[in-house]
């Protein structure tokens, strides 16, 4: 091949990659910014919602599947319920009262994993016989996030409709 | 950028073929100085009579030899590849390159993050080196391209170093103070990378030009 001819080739070739490296940017951009602001692109799905025996402690139970596509591990440092505008605060040192499949207390979500991990929350009595007549639960779970590599703390916020297993 | 064009080897050899005559002409001359008076007419003679023929031959040579070399240099059209639009264009996608490589090679959290693998690395080199080669095809003049090189790298780095501070100075997150030093060292390492490789695409584009 002539000189000019990869001159010319290297010239659209060079348009194609540019255009599509402006177009990764913009994007790459959005998500890192996005990352940022919510969850630092780790994704929580509820699989499924447990409620302790009629007798005390009431709790609640909330198994998820924390999926953290990145390359950074994220550590789970505390998460908060909201039902009907109380608040609730994951415990930090009550062991799980009748561990089913799941970790707890979590700590790292590793870097590419999906992890399978329990929270559960003190609820007391009236909220937690409203779920059981109900069957199902409003969840409103803000998860606070702490990725070491990032020095960065940050987010994420869960809302679904969840019913009681 | 280049107007004019690089001068054509061709025409330089003809130059060259040029000078010999003007060399073998000072003999001459040494040897005219000598036997002015003398011997050796016909040398004499043939630089006295011929001159004026040589010359007009050889100008005219060298102007259908210069268009002939840059027809053939820049047939791909050089003057529309190096047109203004065209180096607006390459001078942002030079930029959008190789601030993308920075960027993806400093922001592990994105799942299509460069960095931590061999091909990543190769990225890393190659790209900036690609963006400084075709921005180089533009010049013929190798301290203007690579100022004007390093002077994309630069803005290239700093748009980088930007987009990796965003979240912390728009404060969609909570930073320590640490944060600020990892986005310093990516500086750093983006230096690094960008001295090497960008004004190193550039000479080998911008040489492409000089001695095609």
């Amino acid at each position: 091949m002539k000189v000019r001819s990869l001159k010319q080739a290297l010239h659209w070739l060079f348009l194609v990659v540019g255009i599509l490296c402006l177009v990764l940017l913009v994007v790459s951009t959005r998500t890192y910014l996005g990352f940022a602001s919510e969850g630092y692109g780790l994704s929580a799905d509820l699989e499924s919602v447990h409620l302790s025996p009629d007798d005390d402690p009431y709790w609640v139970g909330f198994t998820f599947g924390l999926k953290n596509p990145g390359k950074l591990d994220i550590d789970l440092q505390t998460a908060t319920l909201t039902i009907g505008g109380d608040e609730f605060r994951l415990p930090t040192n009550t062991p799980y009262p009748q561990t089913p499949q799941g970790q707890y207390p979590v700590e790292t979500i590793p870097n590419g994993e999906t992890i399978s991990v329990v929270l559960w929350f003190n609820v007391g009595k009236t909220i937690h016989d409203n779920i059981a007549m109900n069957g199902q639960v409003n969840v409103h779970i803000d998860m606070e996030l702490f990725v070491p590599k990032r020095y960065c703390t940050t987010g994420l916020i869960f809302e679904d409709t969840a019913v009681i297993a | 950028m280049t107007e004019n064009g690089p001068v054509p080897p061709a025409a330089a050899g003809l130059q060259t073929t040029t000078d010999q005559s003007t060399t073998d002409q000072s003999t001459t001359d040494q040897s005219t100085t000598d036997q002015s008076s003398t011997h050796q007419p016909t040398t004499d003679q043939s630089t006295t009579h011929q001159p004026t023929t040589v010359h007009k031959t050889s100008v005219d040579g060298i102007s259908e030899l210069w268009e002939d070399q840059r027809t053939k240099t820049f047939d791909f059209d050089f003057d529309m590849y190096n047109s203004k639009p065209w180096m607006l264009a390459k001078i942002v996608l030079c930029i959008s390159i190789i601030t993308l490589t920075y960027v993806l090679y400093a922001l592990h959290e994105l799942p299509w993050t460069i960095f931590g693998f061999g091909i990543g690395l190769l990225i890393y080199g190659v790209a900036p080196f690609f963006a400084g080669l075709i921005l180089g095809f533009g010049f013929d003049d190798m301290k203007k391209a690579l100022a004007v090189g390093i002077v994309i790298g630069l803005i290239s780095m700093f748009l980088a170093l930007a987009i990796f501070v965003a979240p912390y100075s728009m404060g969609l997150a909570d930073y320590t103070g640490e944060f600020m030093l990892e986005a310093w060292f990516y500086f750093f390492i983006s230096i690094i990378n960008m001295i090497s490789f960008v004004p190193a695409g550039v000479a080998v584009g911008t040489a492409s030009n000089m001695y095609e």
